[in-house]
């Protein structure tokens, strides 16, 4: 029956469900707009005795006498004195009148209610009571028993509020002995217990959520409000899985209906994400599919969490996934929208968190190179099945022996040396810091938040390295009771360093030392290929080794970004606001190869090396984007109703510019900048003779002009209705169409908040949640709409230039749309089990898709809105605690996300694959849909591959050669399934022993096949010609080794027709394999310092921690590849190959403390 | 207060304007915007043009042979080999058809602007000037997409269709042009070849558009309108030698010889005196030495370039002590040891780009005085002039090192003028229409990779290409080549 933390409003229990059950909602309307009516007209006749009954029971008694309903506040009655009386006929009003003697309650009664509440207490006995005052003193720790601060408390029944000092203590007058006191905390349960000497209160974590506040942008709700399908995930969270600088990084595995995917382990790797599928074709221009990304409510241009906002600094992370979420951000949000709020100080003492860690970063590639055995031993087995088979070869050389000598491409002393090139020059591994300090404090006036962070991090890449500095101050500042003033500043430096050096891995074979003879470093390295008519063709390469301390690329980028919010409280309820947002990027790029490195002296094919004497590239980008975003505030209850609504208007402004400029020849090693270089250019000016151009992209200005509004009202607190509207004006459009509408409306039903829900005490939330709206995708191309002229060519000399048209205007050019339905189902149970299951579908309409014209117009293509693409799914969300005790907790998360996508309209009804060029997705596919020739297996007998070709009649053939079925073209081209998983998500426990905190991070993919790059270029059987080496095959990889091995999978690398077989051909559908995963994402080992050594060292909280990133994977045993990461998806070149031989996923092992003072 | 915000928001929205580009009124607000916008014109034969036209005019004939099909890509194996196997598909993705019809009216469209912004009474010599270039170019587009999509002009040119004629941008409101017949076509070609050469002003380099250019082209359009031998029309035929005439004795154009000849192909076309019209590709770099050259180098086996080799037949024709030996060079494939030429034609400062991909600055020579010399030898045998078509036949027979011909007529000269075209003009893009324009067959004798020996006949519908079904969705209007 208590459900007081559903409700809002005044509170309001009946005696029995089932009464409750009866009262019409109007009639309860009309009472809560008039509760207070005389009771005089009241005449029926009440015959009652009894000694000693509680008061709710004779009430009940007078219920049934009466016939009228009785309606309490939940916390009122059970204190209420034991009622004794004698009554006989007489009216309700006079037994009432009996009843409540001594009560400290009053009754009135309206529309045969009867309403009980409190007595007002009148000013004597306050006066009384604040002479009796007592003082309370006591103590409020976490469930950990750690002091927590700035708990506030107060007591029930009125009075100021108190807050929890940084060891916990409070001390609180209260009026007498009875009082109850509150304690509360965000994030964490309410709690009301009596006063009491020398209190000690635990506070618990708030499991159900309910009350949790989720900033949706422009607006923040109850978790329990929400109408649409929102995520919320803590900072914490967020900080306690894997350690890195990007907050993308971090999301993966915790939030639902997010794929992301980061290949490779370079820190420069920012993740791609899609939100609920994808749903856009690939548009050269704009290749971000992520959402849209929001901090403290100011829209960014940011494609990316790393380069806008430093982990540390991260309250909480909120992702919008429906229209009736989204659509307040209009054209740019139908991929979703993921609002970032920052920490901020708050009233009490001055917080220092003080955090450092420290670790290493390991590669962890699934596979390796051939060692020199290896590949000798593969060379020489390949050269005696060529020279057998190779008439030509047996005339000029009598013997094999002798065709060996003169041809292989290594010598008898080269098999001495064993050199590991991948894992020692090229995937090396790493060390990784982080040190953060902030300070937060408040008085009622002021609250400011500070922290500073430095963060270096290694990639598993030859010197690929971050160095992040960042800073960020919030201040709020109370000018008056009416006014405010907020400043978030934020200025991120991240400096980037990767390499330049030789990144050929495969050009570095196992029996080339690094070094000299004499033992030092060599400069360069020599690589030998194989000519049939004679000795080794050699040629050199640059030594990583070496060079790799000269030649880097250095990328320094620095972002500011500072917000002013002035708030007005026109009215209690009418709220004026603008925010003015100033965001400067500045991306910078230096690129240098030292004259002392042989890559630094010469520059070009190796077959021709061009003599530069040092290289340098400079590239400098610089963005500025100017928000200013006013609302109207309004927030007032009308009765049952909560109405709340904004009016809003917002105008932006980007601006962003380049340049960039290359030269070469320096006589001063080292120096890295311009002055230093004699010539402008590149080796390419150099070898063909043309002067060097400095580039400058054209500046590009955008701006954008938008009205908004929503509405909500929360009826009862349990029937909650929302609906917003955005008109976005924009540069990116055509004049004819430069205005785009979107709308959304929803509505979500408390069911657990209704009377008939009581009796199911098991159920403490259950609520549904529906919504429909639009949101759009501004394409990232502009003025799409002007025809234009550009100076751009040149003709007859290199200085001649001559105009051509860039550009056909489209006048209609306009917003890709996204319908969304959203269908959400809360359910908590026990207060420790909480699950959210949400069903979508999204079509997305006028999907710009870069199309031909027609012929006779003349331009050959222009973006034009034509195509759709369906996406439907289920996210799923589930929070348990399994185990609560005082010593032992165990806690878990689980998320699952379930996609679909088809494309529903095509330009031309087709659309090729743009990666091998080789077939079509048709209206009706998945947009990532691969296919392939199908592959069916080794021959035993003759170790040749087998393909499966469909003849015109439908008959299945098998042939031994692609080429066959490549013939057929389409028709041979089978459907092998998707670069799309089925279902993706993550799992997290966490363990508490005492002190003792453990959390695993599983994090899982499923269903999406990936094509084996690492098969297809660089296991072939004759990549030695070339002087390549090639992967170690593992047990993924079973060549037939001879008649009659049926264990084989892949065809006989020794057949010499191999590659013309085309068993891992591109269109081969060996080469696609099953990408499905689960990954021990991060486990962290904490200890909490008790309290008790706590206060002799003067800490408020210590927290000792080791942790580590990527632990294992569980893959398809058929995957070759360093790491089953898969494939970004909706690449401009369909790319959907994973990592490949390159570096996996990093381990990284730290350990580190986070201390409060 | 929000209208208000918002109407003043629109101003500032309209404001703003994508940068360093110029309006089409800005362009053409003075002759230099005119000259600029003509050289953009040229620019628009670049590669996109160039390459699906080298593509389709050279791998149609017998001149050359496939060696592998080493791409990694399908797209890029069944595009180059379309045309070559006359599979002539219809689809964007799998044939050239596509490209070299859109690259073509792209071309198209940018001559159409400059030409529509010229007034009919203009005076302003660099603008007439522009104007006759620009006609020159459109008769160039028009007769190239002619050869292709056009059925031979001696088979029925009244009722075949041509090409969809357009004098003038369109855009989408227009009623989308169906195709004019062959003879129409022609028509459109030849009269804008002669308005051209009634209004050029100046003569350039030979990187531009010319007045005796224009001559050039058009003896070549009066020969294809000239009938086969069998059947001459002997009208076009002379003609043809009229046009032919002209740039021989008024051009002021001279053949090359000895070692001037025999670097053709590695020198500028600029200061060239045989050189008509080129595309110059100084400032810009040619793809065609990807097709064609395979140099030793260090990517063989992931990367490879240069599938096209000159084909056994017609290294056979040339004669042992024939200068245009001096066009092919060894050109290792490692594991070829049969087919190890390649044509130099297009590798003047060539050069070996990232990857194993291989570039030039190499010119295309689209006119040249020798082709002119063959032409007028053609139309001189066809008009009846045998004496005058040998010595003309000898002029270009000698010049390559070889005793003159002597004592030849009727088919033996024609089919002596016709070997030497091939022999002379080999990967320049004549090839296969030299057979078909004469109601001869296309005979490849030679196995190709993974073709057999070919014989394509002149009636044969194959003999044109496909029109890319997606011209088709966007204009009801035109017809396909049925096969």
């Amino acid at each position: 029956m208590n459900k007081s933390t559903f409700n809002l409003g005044v509170q309001f229990n009946c005696l029995r469900p089932k009464i409750f059950m009866a009262m019409k909602i109007t009639t309860f309307l009309v009472l809560a707009i008039c509760m207070q009516v005389s009771a005089s007209t009241f005449g029926q006749n009440i015959t009652l005795s009894q000694k000693n009954i509680s008061l709710i029971e004779t009430l009940n008694k007078i219920k049934q006498l009466s016939g009228y309903d009785v309606l309490y506040g939940d916390d009122i009655l059970p204190k209420a004195k034991n009622v004794s009386l004698k009554l006989s006929n007489v009216t309700l009003d006079a037994a009432l009148e009996e009843i409540f003697k001594g009560q400290d309650l009053t009754y009135s009664i309206s529309d045969k209610t009867i309403v009980i509440k409190k007595k007002d207490i009148g000013f004597l006995d306050r006066l009384i009571n604040r002479i009796n005052a007592i003082e309370i003193s006591g103590k409020v720790v976490d469930e950990k028993g750690l002091p927590m601060s700035n708990v506030s408390i107060r007591s029930k029944s009125g009075g100021k509020v108190v807050y929890s000092d940084s060891k916990g203590a409070f001390a609180i007058n209260v009026e007498n002995a009875d009082a109850v006191l509150v304690f509360s905390y965000v994030g964490y349960a309410t709690k009301e217990l009596p006063a009491g000497k020398n209190m000690t209160v635990v506070m618990q974590p708030d499991v159900s959520i309910l009350e949790q506040v989720v900033v949706t942008g422009y607006t923040q709700k109850k978790a329990s409000e929400l109408t649409g399908s929102v995520q919320s995930i803590s900072g914490e969270t967020l900080r306690n899985g894997v350690s890195t600088v990007n907050g993308l990084a971090m999301l993966k595995g915790v939030a639902a209906g997010l794929y992301i995917v980061e290949q490779g382990g370079s820190v420069a790797n920012r993740g791609q994400v899609v939100l609920r599928g994808q749903s856009s074709f690939n548009d050269a221009s704009n290749t971000n599919y992520g959402p849209l990304i929001v901090i403290d409510g100011v829209i960014t241009n940011a494609a990316n969490l790393q380069d806008i906002i430093d982990p540390q600094d991260i309250e909480s992370i909120n992702i919008l996934r429906d229209a009736a979420s989204t659509a307040i951000y209009g054209s740019r949000a139908a991929q979703g929208v993921i609002v970032v709020v920052t920490k901020r100080g708050s009233v009490g003492k001055t917080k220092i968190n003080f955090g450092a860690n420290y670790g290493k970063v390991q590669n962890n590639r699934n596979i390796r190179f051939m060692n020199t055995s290896e590949a000798t031993a593969h060379i020489t087995k390949y050269m005696q099945a060529l020279y057998n088979g190779t008439a030509s070869l047996r005339t000029t050389y009598p013997t094999f022996n002798q065709y060996f000598n003169a041809t292989r491409i290594f010598s008898d002393a080269d098999q001495a040396v064993n050199t590991e090139w991948d894992n020692n020059a090229f995937f090396t591994d790493g060390n990784q810091s982080d040190i953060n300090l902030s300070v937060s404090s408040g008085t009622d006036k002021t609250k400011f938040y500070t922290a500073l962070n430095w963060n270096k991090q290694d990639g598993t890449l030859l010197d690929d390295g971050l160095s992040r500095k960042s800073i960020r101050v919030n201040v709020d500042q109370k000018i008056t009771d009416k006014l405010t003033f907020s400043l978030n500043t934020n200025a991120i430096l991240d400096n980037y360093t990767a390499t330049n050096s030789e990144n050929q891995y495969y050009l570095f074979q196992p029996w080339v030392s690094p070094n000299y003879a004499n033992g030092a470093l060599a400069d360069s390295i020599p690589n030998y290929t194989y000519r049939a008519t004679g000795a080794r063709l050699t040629q050199y390469y640059d030594n990583p080794l070496f060079s790799h301390e000269y030649n880097t690329v250095k990328t320094s980028r620095l972002n500011l970004m500072g917000t002013g919010i002035l708030k007005y409280a026109v009215t209690p309820w009418l709220s004026l606001q603008s925010a003015n947002s100033i965001n400067y990027n500045n991306n910078s790029v230096n690129s240098y190869k030292d004259p002392r490195t042989y890559r630094g002296r010469y520059d070009g094919a190796a077959s021709n090396r061009i003599f530069v004497n040092g290289a340098l590239s400079l590239n400098d980008t610089k963005s500025t984007y100017f928000l200013t975003s006013n609302l109207v505030n309004f927030n007032k209850s009308f009765g049952d109703h909560q109405l709340s609504a904004i009016i809003g208007q917002e105008y932006s402004r980007t601006h962003s510019e380049n340049v960039s400029v290359s030269a070469y020849n320096t006589p001063y090693p080292g120096e890295r900048n311009l002055g230093a270089f004699l010539t402008y250019g590149t080796w390419i000016n150099k070898l063909t003779g043309t002067p060097a151009i400095p580039s400058s992209t054209a500046p590009v200005d955008k701006a954008s002009f938008s009205v908004f509004s929503e509405v909500n009202d929360s009826y009862k607190s349990r029937y909650f209705a929302s609906a917003s509207i955005r008109r976005d004006a924009s540069t990116n459009f055509g004049l004819n169409n430069r205005n785009g509408t979107f709308y959304a409306v929803s509505g979500g039903w408390l069911i657990s908040g209704e009377e008939f829900m009581q009796g199911a005490k098991a159920v403490n939330n259950l609520k549904l949640r529906a919504s429909y709206g639009t949101s759009g995708r501004e394409a990232g191309a502009d003025y799409l709409n002007f025809t234009t002229y550009s100076d751009a060519v040149f003709y007859n000399t290199t200085t001649t230039s001559g105009s051509t048209i860039n550009r056909l205007g489209n006048d209609n050019i306009t917003w890709e749309t996204t319908y969304a339905t959203n269908l959400g189902l809360d359910i908590g149970l026990f207060k420790r089990v909480n699950l959210s299951i949400d069903v979508y579908n999204k079509d997305s309409k006028n999907l710009l898709q870069n199309v031909a014209l027609p012929s006779y117009v003349g331009f050959s293509s222009q973006y034009r809105n034509v195509g759709e693409i369906r996406n439907r799914g289920i996210d799923l969300q589930l929070n348990t605690e399994n185990i609560r005790s005082k010593d032992f907790s165990w806690t878990m998360n689980f998320n699952i996300s379930f996609n679909k996508n088809k494309l529903v309209s095509i330009k031309g009804d087709s659309l090729i694959d743009g990666y091998s060029g080789s077939y079509y997705r048709y209206v009706g596919d998945d947009i990532n849909t691969l296919k392939a020739i199908k592959y069916v297996g080794v021959n035993p007998a003759n170790g040749r591959p087998q393909f499966e070709r469909i003849m015109p009649n439908g008959q299945v053939q098998i042939v031994d050669s692609i080429a066959l079925v490549k013939a057929d073209r389409l028709r041979g081209f089978q459907d092998i399934g998707s670069a799309t998983p089925k279902f993706f998500g993550g799992w997290t426990n966490n363990f508490r022993y005492k002190n003792w905190n453990l959390s695993l991070l599983f994090n899982f993919s499923y269903g999406n096949k990936i094509m084996n790059n690492a098969v297809r270029s660089f296991v072939s059987p004759t990549a030695w010609q070339a002087g390549f080496n090639i992967p170690q095959p593992n047990s993924a990889i079973r060549f037939w080794q001879g008649p009659g091995d049926t264990d084989a999978n892949y065809p006989n690398f020794y057949d010499l027709a191999f590659d013309q077989r085309g068993g891992i051909n591109i269109n081969s559908s060996l080469l696609y394999v099953d990408a499905s995963y689960a990954r021990l994402r991060n486990v962290r080992l904490g200890y909490d310092i008790p309290a008790a050594v706590l206060k002799k060292i003067h800490l408020g909280s210590l927290n000792i921690y080791a942790s580590m990133d990527n632990v294992f994977v569980i893959k398809s045993k058929d995957l070759f590849a360093s790491d089953p990461e898969g494939a970004t998806i909706g690449g401009t070149s369909n790319a959907y190959s994973g990592t490949g031989i390159a570096s996996g996923m990093p381990r990284r092992f730290v350990v580190g403390l986070n201390a409060g003072f | 207060m929000i209208i208000i915000t918002s109407s003043a928001c629109k101003k500032q929205l309209d404001s703003l304007a994508p940068h360093n580009v110029n309006f089409e009124d800005q362009q053409f607000a003075s002759p230099n915007g005119y000259t600029k916008a003509t050289i953009g014109n040229y620019a628009g034969l670049y590669a996109s043009y160039e390459t699906p036209w080298f593509n389709i005019s050279e791998y149609r004939g017998n001149n050359v042979k496939v060696i592998d099909v080493t791409s990694t890509s399908s797209a890029a194996d069944l595009q180059n080999t379309d045309a070559f196997k006359y599979n002539n598909s219809e689809s964007k993705d799998f044939g050239l058809s596509d490209a070299f019809w859109f690259a073509s009216y792209k071309a198209l469209l940018g001559v159409n602007v400059v030409l529509k912004n010229v007034s009919p009474t203009e005076t302003n010599n660099v603008i007439l000037q522009a104007k006759a270039e620009n006609l020159f170019l459109r008769a160039f587009i028009n007769f190239n997409l002619l050869r292709v999509y056009g059925r031979p002009y001696y088979q029925s040119p009244a009722t075949n269709p041509g090409i969809p004629i357009i004098t003038a941008p369109l855009d989408l409101t227009a009623t989308p042009p169906a195709r004019a017949t062959v003879q129409a076509s022609y028509d459109q070609v030849v009269a804008d070849l002669n308005q051209s050469i009634a209004t050029f002003k100046s003569k350039g380099v030979n990187s531009f558009a010319s007045k005796y250019g224009a001559f050039a082209l058009l003896s070549r359009v009066y020969l294809y309108m000239s009938g086969t031998f069998d059947q001459p029309n002997a009208n076009y035929a002379k003609l043809s030698a009229q046009a032919a005439d002209s740039v021989i004795v008024n051009g002021g154009y001279r053949l090359l010889q000895g070692a001037a000849y025999s670097n053709y192909y590695s020198a500028s076309n600029q200061l060239n005196t045989e050189t008509i019209w080129a595309i110059n590709h100084e400032a810009n770099t040619s793809n065609l030495p990807i097709l064609l050259m395979q140099p030793q180098g260090t990517y063989v086996g992931l990367y490879t370039t240069g599938q096209i080799k000159p084909s056994p037949d017609l290294l056979s024709k040339l004669a042992a002590n024939d200068l245009r030996k001096g066009f092919y060079f060894t050109d290792l494939y490692p594991g070829n040891t049969t087919d190890v030429l390649s044509t130099n034609k297009y590798s003047y400062r060539f050069f070996n780009g990232v990857n194993g991909v291989y570039y030039s600055y190499a010119a295309f020579n689209h006119l040249r005085l020798a082709e002119v010399y063959l032409n007028r030898a053609e139309a001189r045998l066809k008009s009846g002039d045998t004496g005058g078509a040998l010595a003309d036949l000898n002029v270009i027979h000698t010049r390559a090192g070889l005793t003159p011909l002597v004592g030849l007529s009727g088919q033996a000269l024609f089919d002596a003028i016709l070997l030497e075209r091939r022999l002379e003009l080999a990967f320049e893009g004549h090839n296969s229409y030299d057979y078909f324009r004469n109601g001869l067959p296309m005979v490849r004798n030679y196995n190709s990779f993974n073709s057999p020996p070919l014989t394509v006949n002149p009636t044969d519908a194959k003999v044109v290409m496909r029109i890319s079904q997606l011209v088709l969705t966007e204009n009801p209007n035109i017809t396909q080549n049925q096969q």
